[in-house]
């Protein structure tokens, strides 16, 4: 039995591109979960940050009703929080990561207060908004972790070969990390 | 009647399995995925995952890294390789009061595995198939009584139902008996009439036992609304977990980083890595971690097994080597008197059993004379050798290994332990031995220290019911009789049935007369074969002068003694006294072993 040579030549071309195509499908789909999954964690950091937004208010009027000439630092921290607000409507990370270190730093700074005012600290509501504000920024630190990993692992997959090849074909680019500061690193003050 | 009796049985099972289909827990719906972890503890969250059925071997490794992320402990892993890891016990006291009892039945396993505050990962393995079943199954039971006071998980067969199929049994088991009795009254002579009735009573108690016990065993938990609406949330934070690539290669000492997170991601069965890094089940006899010397290292042990020496009293050897010279100068005689080839086969025969015999005489006085004494940890106890069983005479050890480590090598081999002593020691114990080297045996053994995992573990049984284990978990029932044992120390419960049943060769059932005495009496007539009593403190400071008569069993408790069809042992301030009655005089030279076994839970 024999085979015609253009017949096989046709045959195992085929072969080949439709494993491409599979291949390049595949590989497509893995880039596009993975972007995905970016974006999902970056709406989870927003969420955690949102958070932490909320409470800066509540935070400041009660400091006010304590330590009221501590006029500086509650402008400061109300700057901060106006500076973040404005930068959450960026699509730029690294801006809002900026201007949520602006903010960190300015909690820190309210926080500390609370060792000069003994009233202040002894206030059930500033130690509960303390506790609160705690847990945020665990949550903040978590959900900056899942976006970091994310952004990870999508930029393993655009930058290995061959995927870079369909990253580059469909226009998929790697995220940019939510990169701690030094200083935000430093604050353990709000860390507790 | 044949006929009735079937659609009855038929009838009654379809009730059965029609109230395990509809008793089935629905698969929740995933919820949108989520970073925020609920209230729930993992091991809870892990029998929600595995939709109420039980709790897998997942739970008890994501409460250990959930403990770690708690603080209780560190992880550290000093290498690529994560069976490397190594648990750090915090070195003040941590307040732990608030713990959930299956939390602290984890921390306590940990803390009693550690040595200078550190443990390997991977020696947190059980060295007791008894052992291992029992932490396992009052783990699962915890976690299910916790389960169910948060409302999210409740009995598959409620009580109402189990009540239920318990009485409509009753249909089946009276139809099947009459017709049972219908056919021998039929088919019986006329001399043997009448009896049919009275099997018909037998046959119908046996068949409503069995019956019960279908209807009543312990068929897993099923979902609530409550349940549902938990379990398709951590679907949600399932979802969320496996989306992230990298979170099924974290290692256990990720919780320094992720927190609880790995344990979650563990208890939902999206952190792979993780949990195959841990292992709370059966440890391998063949590579077993050891503290011993305060460094911790892995022993490779081997278990001597086929010579005929191993493990035999010198007396036994030379008995053997006697008979083997003796028939060899038989052969050497007999030669003189064959004729042709005979010769030369016969003398070859008789000086081979003769150089064999003399060699064994040799070694046997040797290893009499020159036994080793060691000091190490114990790694290892099991069964090596046994009796051979009769028909009516159950197999019963009398040579158990026992894998010691005296730190001077990575290697070692077991010793073969009298199966009296066994009950004496157990994994983790620090002892002195005395042994032959030639014959492995074991001809002293005392306990310098007693490991801790001993302690943590004794009085478990694997015959434990998990439904009574969960109703003593959520406080119901009083904890079942293999946990009492320890605390209260009851004559019934200081032999078990099987045990004396080994020993006497015929079942047994065992018959509380007060705290004090138990009878055990034939499964078969009722007749009483041993009785025993139980005496601690003044009282037993007061008789035990009168119990201690007879020949000294060296090994076994403080001291003991056995008589003709009777024994004694003494562990601390407490004894007991064993005497054999009736067909029971036939395990008399069992008593050491029945002493020892009943002196290990003294």
């Amino acid at each position: 039995m024999t085979f015609d040579p253009l017949v096989v030549t046709v045959v195992a071309v085929a072969v080949v591109a439709v494993v491409a195509v599979v291949w390049a499908v595949r590989t497509f789909n893995r880039l596009v979960r993975q972007r995905n999954q970016v974006r999902a964690s970056w709406a989870q950091v927003d969420v955690q940050l949102k958070r932490r937004h909320d409470l800066v208010p509540n935070l400041v009027e009660t400091v006010k009703a304590y330590a009221g000439h501590e006029r500086t630092t509650l402008e400061a921290v109300l700057s901060a929080r106006a500076g973040a607000l404005a930068a959450a409507v960026s699509p730029d990370v690294d801006q809002r990561a900026r201007a949520e270190d602006q903010l960190g730093l300015g909690l820190g700074r309210l926080l500390a207060l609370g060792e000069a005012y003994p009233n202040l600290k002894a206030s059930q509501t500033f130690t509960q908004l303390q506790a609160e504000l705690a847990a945020t920024e665990d949550r903040i630190a978590y959900a900056r972790q899942f976006y970091n990993t994310a952004v990870q692992s999508l930029d393993n997959s655009v930058h290995s070969f061959p995927g870079l090849l369909v990253a580059a074909a469909a226009g998929i680019r790697p995220a940019t990390y939510f990169q701690a500061s030094a200083a935000e690193q430093a604050a353990v003050a709000i860390r507790f | 009647m044949v006929a009735v009796a079937a659609v009855a049985t038929l009838a009654w099972l379809a009730a059965y399995g029609l109230v395990l289909l509809v008793t089935r827990s629905a698969a929740p719906v995933p919820g949108p995925p989520t970073m925020d972890l609920g209230a729930e503890p993992p091991a809870v969250v892990n029998l929600l995952a595995n939709r109420w059925t039980r709790p897998d071997e997942d739970a008890a490794e994501a409460t250990l890294l959930d403990l770690a992320a708690r603080g209780f402990f560190a992880i550290r892993q000093p290498s690529a390789d994560a069976a490397h890891s190594t648990i750090h016990v915090a070195a003040g006291p941590r307040g732990d009061g608030a713990l959930l009892p299956f939390e602290r039945r984890v921390l306590d396993r940990v803390r009693a595995a550690a040595v200078g505050g550190a443990v390997p990962l991977t020696a947190l393995t059980f060295r007791d198939e008894k052992q291992a079943t029992g932490w396992r199954r009052r783990f699962d039971a915890e976690v299910v009584a916790h389960a169910r006071r948060l409302g999210l998980s409740r009995p598959r067969i409620g009580r109402t139902t189990r009540t239920v199929l318990g009485a409509t049994a009753l249909v089946p088991s009276v139809a099947i008996a009459v017709a049972v009795a219908l056919w021998i009254e039929t088919t019986a002579t006329a001399e043997e009439k009448g009896g049919g009735w009275a099997s018909m009573v037998v046959t119908g108690a046996i068949l409503m036992s069995i019956f019960g016990y279908v209807a009543g065993r312990y068929r897993g938990e099923r979902d609530t609304p409550a349940g549902q609406a938990a379990a398709s949330y951590w679907l949600g934070v399932r979802s969320w977990l496996a989306a992230h690539e990298t979170f099924e290669d974290l290692p256990p000492a990720a919780v320094a980083v992720w927190g609880r997170y790995p344990a979650y991601g563990a208890a939902l069965g999206v952190s792979p890595a993780a949990t195959a890094a841990i292992d709370l089940g059966m440890g391998s006899k063949h590579l077993v971690w050891s503290a011993h010397g305060g460094r911790w290292h892995r022993v490779r042990v081997r278990y001597p097994r086929f010579f005929d020496r191993y493990g035999q009293p010198t007396a036994a050897l030379v008995k053997g080597g006697l008979i083997r010279v003796g028939l060899g100068l038989a052969g050497l005689a007999l030669a003189r008197h064959l004729p042709g080839g005979g010769v030369a086969v016969a003398a070859v025969l008789g000086a081979l059993l003769l150089c064999w015999g003399g060699y064994r005489l040799a070694r046997a006085a040797v290893d009499h004379h020159t036994p080793a004494e060691i000091v190490g940890e114990v790694l290892w106890v099991s069964v090596w050798r046994t009796t051979s069983g009769g028909e009516d005479r159950p197999a019963v050890p009398w040579l158990h290994h026992l894998a010691v480590d005296d730190g001077t090598s990575d290697r070692t081999v077991a010793w073969g332990l009298p199966s009296a002593w066994a009950a004496r020691t157990s994994p983790g114990d620090l002892v002195r031995l005395r042994a032959r080297r030639w014959t492995r045996r074991v001809v002293s053994l005392e306990v310098l220290r007693e490991g801790g995992g001993a302690r943590l573990h004794r009085g478990f049984a694997t015959t434990d019911d998990t439904h009574d284990l969960v109703r003593a978990a959520l406080g119901e029932r009083r904890a079942p009789a293999a946990a009492r044992r320890s605390a209260t120390g009851r004559a019934a419960a200081l032999l078990t049935p099987d045990e004396v049943a080994r020993a006497v060769g015929v079942p047994v059932r065992v018959r509380e007369v007060g705290p004090l005495h138990a009878l055990y009496e034939r499964a078969d007539d009722g007749g009483t074969v041993l009785l025993v009593q139980f005496h601690q403190g003044r009282v037993a400071k007061l008789f035990w002068p009168a119990a201690r008569a007879g020949t000294p069993v060296v090994g076994v408790g403080d001291e003991a003694y056995v008589r003709e069809a009777a024994g004694a042992v003494r562990k601390g301030d407490a004894f007991l006294t064993v005497a054999l009655h009736r067909t029971g005089r036939a395990a008399a030279p069992h008593l050491p072993w029945l002493l020892g076994q009943a002196a290990a839970r003294l």
